[in-house]
């Protein structure tokens, strides 16, 4: 029989990956609604997170704040040789959408290698810090703390997000881009060098994911590929370069899987974010909260 | 006399293989009105769009502030102070009205301009916090040519600007085109309908089927019944 615990366990799983995956699919989302180019290589960027992190807390510091920060500048600064090394290049010359594609799959490739060359291809295992490993109490209800913390760190991370893109500038041009490239650059804005802020940004935001979700799930070489189908999935959900769609369709999806794995088994309930899609395909390609003529 | 601010030289545009503006020639003083009139499909919104790049000329240049600005990025126009307001308006409906007015590159002066734009358009001050793609089309109108004021323009271009406006509406644009010229800046603007046009314009081009077939002032066109009849089918 189904109990209110389980039931509530699975939604705060629902919920802390949702948090997680909202911080990698952002990137994903911005870049592909700003620049139109779909970053295969941000699964790896979120993967890069993961194992930075782990090198850093359990073979050098042991110190979770300086691995977080350190992991945030380290995938920021991969995001930013991608971009120069490989975007901005082809942007430059005009390429077709087709041939960022296949760069950055093979972008993604040459980091998967790398990472098993450097950390070999079994799967390591970061350990959740000390003061949030155990369990809360909130009556006779037991709920994991480091989930409970994931969320409070992704809503922090949420927030500054939403400042930069609501509040400042160069987040409210970055909007504009989103909705219309054309006439935002006749406004003055220059959108290779904004591409290569939010790309940097996406970069260290899913580095951020990567680090915080390490302690749950091993950290492993294919663990950004794995997740990049769900991203996708939820980029198109909510909408491309829509912050409040990709929130929403984030929770939506991952609250769909982790409920659904209660009453379906794994593969169904996997099956059933896919026709989600799939029906929100046919019905709104736009999304929930995306912009008419990105892909209508 | 006042300097020549725009110039166009035998600007030549391709679609592909269709050749769009064939030999286009024009300029524009410094504080001037000019329209740009012609039926639809002649290349009026191509020509606006050739001097921002967006449509970048295979022949010929654009001269703006004695700088050839052809092969320009679009963003780089808008900082030597060109400024275009688009057909259709193409206002950013996700954005509030205020955060619209806040993408333009303003420089130093944003403050001033921002005065300036509410000061003509008050209805706007009213609406600022306002999703944009919520107001009435003449709001929306307003909208995207304060938009435009924003990028600090010596040289405004309108495409369209009355399109689709009521009566009372267009006339309301007009009043404000008049206040904005008033401020010294320049427009070029275009319009299938005379009447509206050379209602503040002081010189006026007709284009046809890509090529400048008339040029004057707007009395010698208000005389000219024959070309007006021939190029925009005005009895």
């Amino acid at each position: 029989m189904l109990s209110l615990e389980l039931l509530l366990i699975q939604i705060i799983n629902g919920l802390f990956i949702g948090f997680v995956f909202t911080l990698v699919a952002l990137g994903l989302s911005i870049v592909m609604g700003l620049l139109g180019v779909v970053n295969f290589a941000h699964g790896a960027l979120y993967m890069l997170g993961a194992y930075v992190g782990y090198t850093l807390i359990c073979l050098l510091s042991q110190n979770y704040v300086l691995g977080f920060i350190s992991v945030v500048f380290a995938c920021a600064g991969a995001g930013l040789i991608i971009f120069l090394a490989i975007v901005k290049p082809l942007k430059s010359k005009g390429r077709p959408p087709l041939d960022f594609l296949i760069a950055l799959i093979g972008v993604n490739m040459i980091m998967e290698e790398s990472i098993k060359s450097i950390w070999g291809a079994e799967p390591k295992y970061l350990p959740i810090p000390q003061i949030f490993s155990g369990q809360i109490a909130f009556g006779s209800l037991l709920l994991p703390k480091y989930q409970l913390c994931i969320i409070a760190i992704s809503s922090v991370v949420l927030l500054l997000i939403y400042y930069f893109f609501y509040k400042t500038d160069v987040g409210i041009r970055s909007l504009a881009s989103v909705e219309d490239p054309e006439t935002a650059s006749l406004q003055g804005v220059n959108l290779t060098r904004l591409g290569l802020l939010i790309f940097v940004i996406g970069a260290a935001v899913a580095g951020a994911g990567g680090i915080l979700i390490g302690p749950i799930f091993s950290v492993t070489p294919t663990m950004g590929i794995e997740v990049l189908g769900l991203i996708f999935v939820i980029v198109i959900f909510g909408g491309l370069g829509s912050l409040e769609g990709t929130f929403l369709a984030s929770i939506l999806i991952c609250e769909i899987r982790s409920l659904g794995s209660i009453f379906l088994p794994e593969t169904l309930a996997e099956m059933l974010v896919y026709c989600l899609l799939l029906l929100i395909l046919i019905t709104r390609p736009r999304g929930i909260k995306g912009y008419a003529g990105i892909l209508e | 006399m006042s300097e020549i601010l725009l110039e166009l030289k035998d600007v030549h545009v391709y679609y592909g293989s269709a050749h769009i503006l064939q030999g286009v020639s024009l300029y524009i003083k410094e504080g001037e009105v000019v329209a740009l009139l012609g039926r639809n499909g002649v290349g009026k919104t191509t020509t606006l769009r050739s001097i921002m790049s967006l449509t970048p000329p295979k022949k010929g240049s654009v001269i703006f502030r004695g700088k050839d600005v052809t092969k320009l990025p679009p963003h780089l126009h808008v900082r030597l102070g060109l400024s275009l307001c688009p057909e259709g308006r193409r206002i950013f409906q996700g954005l509030t009205v205020m955060q619209n007015l806040k993408v333009p590159l303003s420089g130093t002066n944003r403050k001033e301009l921002l005065k300036l734009v509410f000061q003509i358009f008050p209805e706007l001050y009213e609406r600022k916090n306002q999703y944009a793609g919520s107001l009435s089309g003449g709001e929306q109108q307003m909208l995207a040519i304060a938009r435009a004021i924003m990028c600090n323009p010596k040289l405004l271009l309108l495409d369209e600007p009355m399109e689709g406006l009521s009566l009372l509406m267009v006339r309301r644009v007009l009043k404000c085109l008049e206040e904005i010229r008033e401020r010294g800046i320049g427009i070029l603007f275009t319009s299938c309908t005379p009447r509206d046009a050379l209602a503040i314009s002081e010189r006026a081009y007709i284009l046809e089927k890509g090529k400048i077939v008339f040029e004057g002032t707007k009395h010698k066109l208000q005389e000219s019944s024959e070309i007006l009849q021939k190029y925009l089918g005005v009895v």
